[in-house]
């Protein structure tokens, strides 16, 4: 089975608030899917559904199974990693780790011990008297030795400093995916996820307003920013958008082969925010 | 023997399950009980050392045994009652603690958040509950039973030592042979347990009220049902809801006099508490318990964060 998640029409509301609207989305094996959205516009709603922790309307299936009612099942196939601290501040490490051995059939303890020796996590200390850093380490370390082929990380890095978040990521890539996994992260700090997404979905008000491959949206996006003489020929090649920044003008191009674009200037790949502040902000 | 009934190695969800609840409610399992036993026997010594050993019914252990010299077959009766009282201010003390472990097991997890760290791994609600559950009112009881056998052979010394010492007759005949120790231990089981099972309502809702309480169960648990008691006087002139929580201890009561020593032994009294189980008013409860159980996995269901 290749397909891991496929939803369609998904909705959820709160009341006259609408969480999540006709929501369709399928995401494949092999995949890291950035979702990303404000504050708000229904990521982790979406997250909360694929994981079994909420109700929803419409369909959804995640590995075969029905995650609201299937959860423990569906739950050996896939981990976690929600966006708040979540792991309780009276458990010790040594308890964490043998609680997830206890509970999990595919939890690796020598993997998840070889993980905390690398960091300076004491195993019988409390979790409450560890750093922020530290908890968030413990938990990926908890995770990572679960052979489970879904990852879902809401928001990982949320109140981290930057080393720490540069060392998540690099982990994560290293030590835990290959082809036979998934993972969706979801985070606002769309910068430091850029460089290893395959795949990238846009939500806003609780719609996927934008959804492709990393690929395809490198192929598609571009930046122009046009040397002096020729800023007007360019502006007539009709840009998506036109940005001002430091006095300098420079164009997005949606669907403009590089080779046409570079007679006008130097040609940039559209970093993912820029796509964001674009595809959000804009009319269509 | 103790060590690897506190490790965990490889696969064993509901053992994993109760492990954490142990270490999560340590405090109310565990440590409560201990102190209890620990300042019972430091009391003990100090009172013995002051002449009269513990008050009982109103009266000194040195007066209990002086009767218990002279009153020939009642002697074993006397002497193995006072052992079985003798854990009673852990008993209740760890009463309270499964009133508050009730309230809290289903509303700390929520409040601290780590309902979504034990959500994403692949055991049920209704295992998470049930374990729940069992840990209130199987294991609690179990451990403060333990304690309750330190305090009753602690007790017994200490009234052996007390006949050697203030006495002519030996502590052998008046004390350690005299001693029912078969009724000691099935009142120390039999009578808790039936109890809690009469109470089970009552624990069950609690645990419900931590299953949906947004802020403070405790206060929930209580104004709820004082809410709706005064609603009915008021409204409807009855009591249904306060006859059926006080039928919880009125009916066992009924049964209960263990301590009858006129026409029965000891462990009869104890078994005759078998016979509340012949009331509807039990059943009723169970079924009540049974109902608030199904509630609180729904809510689990439901409520992943406060």
């Amino acid at each position: 089975m290749t397909n891991y998640i496929n939803a369609k029409s998904l909705s959820k509301s709160f009341g006259k608030f609408n969480a999540l609207s006709d929501v369709s989305i399928s995401i494949n094996k092999g995949q890291i899917v950035g979702l990303i959205g404000s504050n708000g516009a229904g990521k982790t709603t979406l997250i909360n559904a694929i994981l079994g922790l909420s109700s929803f309307e419409g369909e959804l299936s995640v590995l075969g199974f029905d995650p609201h009612n299937q959860r423990d099942e569906l739950m050996k196939e896939v981990c976690f990693i929600s966006d708040v601290a979540t792991l309780p501040g009276w458990i010790k490490v040594h308890e964490a780790v043998q609680f997830v051995e206890g509970v999990h059939p595919s939890f690796n303890r020598a993997k998840a011990i070889s993980f905390l020796e690398q960091t300076s996590i004491p195993m019988d200390k409390k979790v409450s008297k560890l750093s922020k850093g530290m908890i968030v380490q413990l938990h990926l370390a908890l995770i990572m030795a679960i052979d489970a082929k879904l990852l879902v990380l809401d928001e990982p890095t949320l109140g981290l400093d930057i080393l720490y978040r540069k060392k998540f990521y690099d982990q994560l890539l290293e030590d835990y995916f290959d082809e036979e996994r998934t993972i969706i992260i979801t985070t606002h700090q769309v910068d430091e996820v850029e460089n290893i997404l395959t795949d990238v979905i846009f939500i806003r008000d609780g719609k996927i307003m934008y959804d492709a491959s990393m690929e395809e949206t490198l192929e598609t996006w571009k930046t122009l920013d046009p040397s002096t003489d020729k800023i007007d020929e360019a502006r007539a090649l009709a840009p998506y958008r036109e940005m001002t920044s430091l006095g300098r003008s420079s164009f997005i191009f949606k669907g403009k082969d590089a080779e046409t674009l570079k007679q006008f200037g130097d040609v940039r790949r559209l970093s993912l925010s820029n796509l964001f502040v674009t595809l959000m902000t804009g009319e269509e | 023997m103790f060590s690897t009934l506190t490790t965990i190695n490889g696969y064993n969800p509901i053992k994993a399950l109760f492990l954490k609840e142990f270490w999560d409610n340590k405090r109310a399992i565990l440590v409560t009980p201990m102190v209890v036993t620990g300042l019972f026997i430091l009391f003990a010594i100090i009172a013995m050392i002051n002449g009269n050993g513990m008050m009982i019914d109103g009266a000194s252990m040195n007066d209990h045994i002086s009767q218990a010299q002279h009153m020939g077959e009642d002697a074993a009766k006397i002497m193995t009652g006072l052992i079985m009282v003798s854990p009673m201010v852990l008993m209740i003390t760890v009463g309270f603690s499964m009133v508050f472990t009730s309230l809290s097991v289903l509303f700390d997890e929520r409040k601290d958040k780590s309902i979504l760290f034990w959500k994403s791994m692949p055991v049920s609600d209704t295992q998470e509950v049930l374990v729940k559950l069992a840990t209130v009112i199987i294991v609690t009881p179990l451990i403060a039973i333990a304690f309750a056998l330190i305090i009753q052979v602690f007790t017994t010394l200490m009234m052996g030592a007390m006949v050697a010492i203030n006495s002519d007759y030996s502590a052998w005949d008046v004390v350690f042979s005299n001693v029912n120790y078969l009724a000691v231990i099935a009142g120390d089981l039999i009578p808790t347990f039936i109890f809690i099972l009469w109470t089970l309502p009552i624990i069950t809702w609690f645990m419900l009220v931590s299953s949906f309480s947004r802020r403070s169960p405790f206060l929930l648990a209580f104004i709820i049902p004082i809410l709706l008691m005064v609603s009915e006087r008021i409204f409807f002139n009855g009591s249904l809801l306060r006859d059926a929580i006080a039928s919880r201890f009125t009916y066992l009561e009924r049964y209960g006099d263990r301590f009858d020593f006129e026409d029965r032994s000891i462990l009869e009294g104890i078994g005759s508490l078998f016979g509340s189980f012949s009331e509807l008013s039990f059943w009723v409860g169970i079924a009540f318990a049974v109902a608030m159980i199904v509630g609180c996995i729904q809510m689990r269901k439901r409520n992943s964060i406060t």
